[in-house]
């Protein structure tokens, strides 16, 4: 009887295994520089290397409280290695973080920087964290969640 | 001084050490090495001295030292371009330009002593045409000895040739810069060596050659030998001007294309050029098809003479097929006997033709080694039989003497028998 459990329990666990989809880890999303795209009229952001679209309107909305904001101003987007995407650009207060779904970009995260807004920012890829500079001696080490360093001489 | 240097020396050297890494942008790096890389190709697409493209390539071993610390970096941010693939990209730009650069300062150096070496030739041109025009006046007035007039001849024959040697000498310094591709030759390069073709009368000095041999032809009376070189001379040129005409028109074309873009008195200098060099083409083109004709004429009179100075009657011939026809003719004639043979033969074609004139007439631009081949053979056939003729009429000769002497000693023998021996 028990050789007969253990015969099963080794079948379940192999059908188990064989049912699982497949996995490939330690996958590196990371851009190596960051995109600086310019908004066009019709608020959308097209990003050339990575053929990434989408429109800046509820960016635009939340951080100015107006749509078209941001037309014709610069973005800068920035991809780090788990997936998510950075995208800030001058005059933001914060760091959007969003993360990519079906034909959507979702919300992980709003990453407040400044009270005044940011004069010229700029993201690097410093895996597996981002780098965020705006200026001389402002710096800032930034994951998904928030900020993980700061630094300001 | 020494320490002002000494100072920007170290403070260039310290500059770097002021930028924290930490504190550049990717993005601003990846940028400012593309727009250093853009102006460097700008820049090196656009030198014009091999000084300057020195300087460009220093500033291109500088711009990869400079980005040599984000160099994996770059890798990954000018993808599908590297760092190393654009630089070395820039340094063989930079070595193309540095010999192409190179290659057209020598050039023009090269077009300068050329310049000089035209101004010589046509300077001793210039001094060539002053003694010919002597030499055709001392033929002229016939007043000197026939081995003085033979010494004038050869002279003149030396300062023709002189003349065409220097000429082509002269197209050559002309042409030679551009002379493997005139095709790619820019517009203001052809440009110039229209002008250059007109400034040293070139065509005109062409056309004078083509003239002073017929002159020379006119004036002289020549030996069948001394025409062999005169076809030579005549056929070289023709062959080098049907080249050089080709070339001229092409420049010809670029001075009116020129004319046309160009305006006052530009476009004025280029048209009047261009019509110049198409007049005078046409010109050279009618002097060495008189030159032609004139030679032609000169040979195949000067080969009838030699029959019809001998009382030979051959028909009238003026080139190869109608001397031909009138040579077969005559064999023809000779062989049914109403032509006597025997001058014809011996005095003019074995004498004359074939020793004077054999050189002349097989040149493939006259009768051909074939035709003259065939003809002489024909000749050779004319004096087998006459041969044959005497040799029987010899024969013939021999045994009547033999028979009439057989006659006479069998006559006298019979005429005598009293005298038979006493019993």
């Amino acid at each position: 009887m028990n050789k007969f459990v253990a015969m099963l329990s080794f079948l379940c666990t192999v059908m188990l295994l064989s049912c699982s989809s497949l996995t490939l880890e330690n996958v590196d999303y990371g851009w190596p520089v960051e995109s600086v795209s310019t908004v066009g009229p019709d608020n959308m952001v097209s990003e050339g290397r990575y053929s990434l679209t989408f429109s800046i309107s509820p960016i635009a909305l939340e951080e100015f409280q107006d749509s078209s904001a941001l037309r014709g101003s610069k973005v800068r987007i920035l991809r780090n290695t788990e997936g998510y995407y950075f995208l800030t650009g001058p005059r933001f207060k914060h760091v959007y973080v969003f993360k990519p779904g079906k034909q959507e970009l979702k919300e992980v995260s709003t990453i407040e920087i400044s009270q005044t807004g940011m004069q010229n920012p700029a993201l690097n890829l410093r895996p597996p964290l981002v780098e965020l500079l705006d200026g001389e001696g402002f710096r800032r080490i930034l994951s998904s969640d928030g900020i993980v360093e700061e630094e300001k001489k | 001084m020494r320490i002002a240097i000494a100072l920007i020396l170290l403070i260039a050297l310290l500059a770097p050490l002021g930028q924290s890494p930490a504190q550049q942008s990717d993005y601003d790096i990846q940028q400012s090495f593309q727009q250093r890389y853009s102006t460097l190709r700008m820049m090196i697409d656009s030198a014009s001295t091999t000084a300057e493209l020195d300087s460009l390539g220093r500033q291109v071993n500088v711009l990869a030292q400079d980005f040599q610390d984000q160099r994996e970096f770059l890798d990954k941010a000018l993808y599908p371009e590297s760092f190393e693939g654009q630089i070395t990209s820039l340094r063989q730009v930079h070595q193309l330009a540095h010999d192409r650069t190179s290659m057209i300062q020598t050039q023009g150096v090269r077009i300068s002593e050329l310049q000089v070496a035209v101004s010589e030739l046509t300077m001793r041109l210039d001094t060539l045409a002053g003694e010919r025009a002597r030499l055709f006046e001392e033929l002229q007035s016939s007043k000197r000895s026939e081995s003085s007039l033979r010494e004038t001849v050869r002279r003149l024959t030396n300062n023709l040739n002189a003349n065409d040697r220097l000429m082509f000498s002269l197209l050559d310094s002309l042409f030679l810069p551009y002379d493997r591709n005139l095709r790619q030759a820019t517009e203001v390069e052809k440009e110039n060596v229209a002008s250059s073709v007109e400034r040293a009368n070139v065509l005109r000095r062409i056309r004078d050659v083509a003239s002073d041999n017929v002159r020379f032809l006119e004036a002289t009376q020549l030996q069948g030998k001394d025409y062999a070189n005169l076809l030579d001379q005549q056929q070289q040129f023709q062959t080098r001007w049907k080249g050089l005409s080709e070339k001229l028109q092409e420049v010809a074309t670029a001075a009116e294309k020129r004319s046309a873009t160009a305006t006052g008195k530009k476009a004025k200098d280029g048209a009047r050029t261009a019509a110049a060099i198409t007049t005078d083409r046409t010109q050279v083109d009618s002097a060495l098809a008189l030159w032609n004709e004139k030679l032609q004429s000169s040979i195949w009179g000067a080969i009838e003479k030699e029959f019809t100075g001998r009382g030979v009657a051959v028909n009238h011939f003026v080139d190869a097929p109608s001397f031909d026809a009138s040579m077969r003719a005559f064999v023809a004639a000779a062989k049914e006997g109403q032509q006597e043979a025997d001058v014809f033969v011996d005095e003019v074609w074995k004498e004359r033709i074939d020793k004077e004139w054999r050189d002349v007439l097989t040149r493939e631009s006259m009768l051909g080694k074939t035709a003259y081949a065939s003809l002489d053979k024909a000749v050779s056939e004319l004096s087998q039989k006459t041969f044959d003729l005497k040799m029987i009429l010899y024969i013939v000769g021999i045994i009547a003497i033999a028979l009439a002497a057989w006659w006479f000693i069998s006559r006298r023998s019979k005429q005598s028998p009293g005298t038979e021996p006493a019993a």
